[in-house]
């Protein structure tokens, strides 16, 4: 059961993006009995992609939580109650897709006490058990027989090794939500890497030529970030095949080109997206680039900005990375990894000469792209950084 | 007289607590039965065992009581009172035996009286009077034929000096000197039984206590009791000769205890010792099936080694008990239906029903020790208890031993008033693995001999209410 009022106001899981059906409470950031204001933190929110501090819609006193840390919400179904001191609510019954939902189980396990008592001690989830007894009562030989099945898979397993010491530290929030889809993305996907070096001094020319100008119109540095951004959407509008994605047993070819941008933060990385990014002045992207790494330090970024990736570069050249493959970010087919421009002998012209040079990457979907289609886009993109006036055609 | 063949899903050979169950467990599956019997509806249970002796011992414990009392004293009437309870024994067991048939004839169960005998391993010929009268055909038989005493030199049961338990339940004259040769269960039951009616009794037992079965403990609360009421009990003891001839309406027995000869004086010996499964005229061999060790051999599924036979009851061995023999019909039944069911005999409990009664299930600390090292035991005196104390039933203790690690119930063992219908609190816990810790969390009403359960299961940790710490 849970208490609703009229007058009461009623938190409940907000859908923070089109494709978000159910939320992960990381973390209550208030206690029962807080006073909270209206648009204070209230909680954090993990979804698919990211977590989210979510603001209390109301100001009183977060009078029940209905849904605590660690449990999967589906959205719109109510997580807390706010009212007023004194303020009273009636009691609803709870909807039942929550009761389905929740981790804790809430069905009675017909256990006898010496199979509980061992089922704690030997750590058996006494939930995963089916029960031998009298209509499936769960007795000792029941979980007996599953101790054994972890003594088996034990054996199996390589030697202990002595518990390292050290701090540990919870894997949870951002670092979750990465290790969940980059464990996802590294099993299931066949990723394959092709690697060349583009010289990249007409690039830096047209920087150094448009610099001033935006800098003076817009007040915004302009990057190598923003450029290689500029650069990849020319591209891929030309390699539709990178610019897609498995969709059941069909290759969609997006129309929009959407790129993510790779962002360190101090507890993991984000990838907000440059949207139509093949449609944005140089100019937009980089302001629309300011603004998301901006927001992303401070974390808040909302489900639209991180979402709808068609494409991900990652530049690692200010942190002093020559060449690197990257991990696919589902569900893209392709990311590139851009490395630090360093000067370099070079045969160029048929003299040796020191060139600024930058190893470019491209990680692919085996299922959807082929080394030579690859190879294509990957030559496209330095033709396209060597001879940057050709993005004018 | 017709030979006709007739063809049944089951054939029970015994109509005693193995066969009768068995044959209304199959009846109410489904299947046709028949049950064949030589002797008396019900066999040894209803008709020579558990009804008529509980009976008699019941009566026994009334005239002990009266004869505490201090208000009758005399021979005669101890005679007299000893008839009355032979006359209300007969009508108990009128009473179960007419009951059975009744629940036999409801199962519409065809009862065959006669005597079986294997033509082969699924062919049964009814014999009446040797002849063999009918024949009856089945892919599934159930021997349930009971047990019998066993003779045994140099004491054979020739029922005018030596006696067995069927000729006490005739009786008709009490003597005044009584050995009972035998100290376990039923040994005490009779010696019990007849020291209540003032009858001199020597019980003797071969093993270096009596009910060596049960917990040692009980062994010597037993004997200290019966020593107290005057029953002479001689434990390492043989007889190693009988001397029939009468005098002075006397036969002698020479016993042989701790090294030591002595002759000894007897109106009566009852031998009340081993037993063996009763195949007499089953022509077993003709169905492939042979005895080992006096009994019919079966697997935990009540499986014998010829396909489609199975056996339970007294005739399987492994103790002499009615509820033994249900258990072990049951198993046998569901193993017929095609369910895979095993025997567990940890769980059966062991009942004496003298007075105070003693009763047990599981290991005796002894065993327990041997198997776990260490136990815990929680233990209190009825002396203690408040409903003992208010009926003057102060003798004997509750003693519950459990395994350390999670308090596992491995054995109960009471001795003291209604120890026969308590030990099911601990046949309850054993079986569905309720722990002494669980026990702690019951509510007992007061005033109860249960409580004693209580208290012992709280003792285990050092809990006790109602007892000075030792």
């Amino acid at each position: 059961m849970i208490r609703r009022s009229h007058m009461a106001t009623t938190v409940i899981m907000p859908k923070l993006g089109l494709t978000m059906t159910e939320g992960t409470i990381e973390r209550w950031l208030k206690k029962e009995g807080d006073r909270v204001e209206k648009g204070e933190p209230l909680l954090e929110i993990i979804t698919e992609k990211i977590n989210f501090q979510y603001e209390s819609p109301a100001s009183g006193i977060l009078r029940k939580i209905l849904h605590h840390e660690g449990e999967v919400v589906p959205v719109t179904v109510p997580i807390a109650i706010i009212a007023e001191e004194g303020e009273v609510w009636v009691e609803v019954p709870m909807p039942a897709a929550v009761q389905r939902e929740s981790k804790e189980p809430s069905e009675r396990i017909f256990v006898s006490p010496l199979a509980r008592k061992i089922a704690r001690e030997k750590g058996i989830d006494l939930s995963s058990l089916k029960g031998s007894g009298p209509r499936g009562r769960i007795v000792r030989a029941d979980v007996l027989k599953a101790t054994e099945r972890v003594i088996v898979q034990e054996v199996v397993s390589p030697p202990p090794t002595p518990m390292p010491t050290g701090k540990l530290i919870p894997l949870k929030g951002i670092r979750k939500i990465i290790a969940k889809r980059m464990t996802e993305s590294f099993q299931n996907i066949p990723h394959f890497y092709l690697s060349l070096e583009a010289d990249m001094s007409a690039v830096q020319d047209l920087r150094e030529g448009l610099r001033e100008e935006i800098e003076k119109r817009s007040n915004i540095r302009l990057t190598m970030t923003d450029l290689l951004v500029k650069v990849t959407a020319s591209a891929l509008k030309a390699n539709p095949i990178i610019n897609s994605r498995i969709e059941g047993d069909q290759i969609r070819l997006i129309e929009e080109i959407n790129i993510g941008v790779a962002i360190a933060l101090e507890d993991g990385l984000i990838v907000p997206v440059v949207h139509h990014a093949d449609k944005k002045s140089l100019t937009e992207i980089a302001t629309t680039l300011r603004d998301l790494t901006q927001r992303a330090r401070e974390g808040k970024l909302s489900l639209e900005d991180v979402g709808g990736g068609t494409f991900t570069l990652s530049n690692m050249g200010m942190l002093g990375i020559d060449k690197f493959n990257p991990i696919i970010n589902p569900p893209e087919c392709s990311i590139l990894g851009v490395g630090r421009t360093v000067e370099k002998p070079v045969v160029y012209r048929g003299e040796v000469k020191i060139r600024p040079m930058a190893w470019l990457s491209l990680s692919s979907d085996h299922r959807i792209v082929d080394g030579a289609t690859a190879a294509l886009f990957l030559n496209h993109l330095k033709k396209l950084l060597e001879n940057p006036t050709l993005l004018l055609i | 007289m017709g030979r006709k063949l007739e063809n049944f899903d089951l054939i029970i050979i015994g109509s005693g607590p193995g066969g009768y169950l068995s044959a209304i467990l199959a009846a109410q599956k489904g299947l046709s039965v028949a049950v064949i019997e030589k002797g008396d509806l019900g066999g040894t249970c209803l008709n020579r065992g558990c009804i008529p002796t509980k009976a008699l011992l019941h009566e026994a414990s009334l005239w002990d009581a009266f004869d505490k009392s201090g208000l009758i004293r005399n021979e005669e009437e101890a005679t007299s009172y000893f008839k009355k309870a032979l006359e209300k024994k007969n009508n108990a067991v009128n009473q179960v035996v007419s009951g059975l048939r009744n629940l036999l004839s409801r199962d519409r169960i065809t009862v065959i009286q006669g005597e079986a005998s294997f033509i082969n391993s699924r062919t049964i010929g009814v014999k009446s009077d040797a002849k063999v009268v009918e024949k009856l055909e089945s892919d599934r038989i159930l021997i349930a034929s009971g047990a019998v005493p066993k003779e045994a030199e140099p004491l054979k049961r020739e029922g005018k000096w030596v006696i067995g338990s069927d000729e006490v339940l005739n009786m008709t004259e009490l003597p005044s000197t009584l050995a009972i040769i035998g100290g376990g269960r039923r040994g005490l039951e009779f010696a019990n039984f007849f020291n209540a009616f003032g009858v001199n009794v020597t019980l003797v037992e071969r093993e270096n206590r009596i009910l060596p079965k049960m917990d040692r403990e009980i062994s010597i609360r037993c004997k200290g009791l019966l020593t107290k009421r005057n029953v002479k009990v001689l434990t390492e003891a043989e007889i190693i000769s009988a001397d029939l001839t009468e005098k002075d309406k006397s036969v002698c027995l020479m016993v042989l205890q701790k090294g030591k000869k002595e002759r000894l004086e007897f109106q009566k010996i009852l031998v009340v010792g081993e037993r063996r499964g009763n195949i007499d005229g089953l022509e077993i061999e003709k169905a492939s099936l042979s005895l080992k060790d006096g009994f019919i051999s079966v697997d935990l599924h009540m499986k014998t080694a010829t396909p489609g036979i199975y056996a339970a009851g007294d005739v399987v061995g492994k103790g002499f008990y009615a509820h033994k023999a249900f258990y072990e019909g049951k198993i046998a039944v569901e193993n017929i239906l095609g369910k895979e069911s095993q025997v567990d005999y940890r769980m059966i409990p062991n009942c004496l029903y003298a007075y105070p009664e003693a009763a047990s299930i599981g290991l005796t600390e002894e065993e327990a020790i041997k198997e776990y090292g260490e136990v815990n035991i929680g233990k209190f005196p009825f002396m203690a208890c408040g409903r003992s104390i208010a009926t003057g039933n102060q003798e004997g203790m509750v003693k519950i031993i459990s395994e350390k690690r999670y308090g596992e119930v491995l054995g109960v063992h009471i001795f003291g008033p209604s120890a026969t219908e308590l030990i099911h609190l601990g046949a309850m816990a054993m079986r569905h693995e309720i722990g002494v810790e669980e026990m702690k969390e019951m509510i007992f009403a007061h005033p109860t001999y249960s409580e004693a359960l209580f208290e012992a299961a709280l003792d285990t940790y050092g809990e006790a209410i109602h007892m000075m710490k030792g």
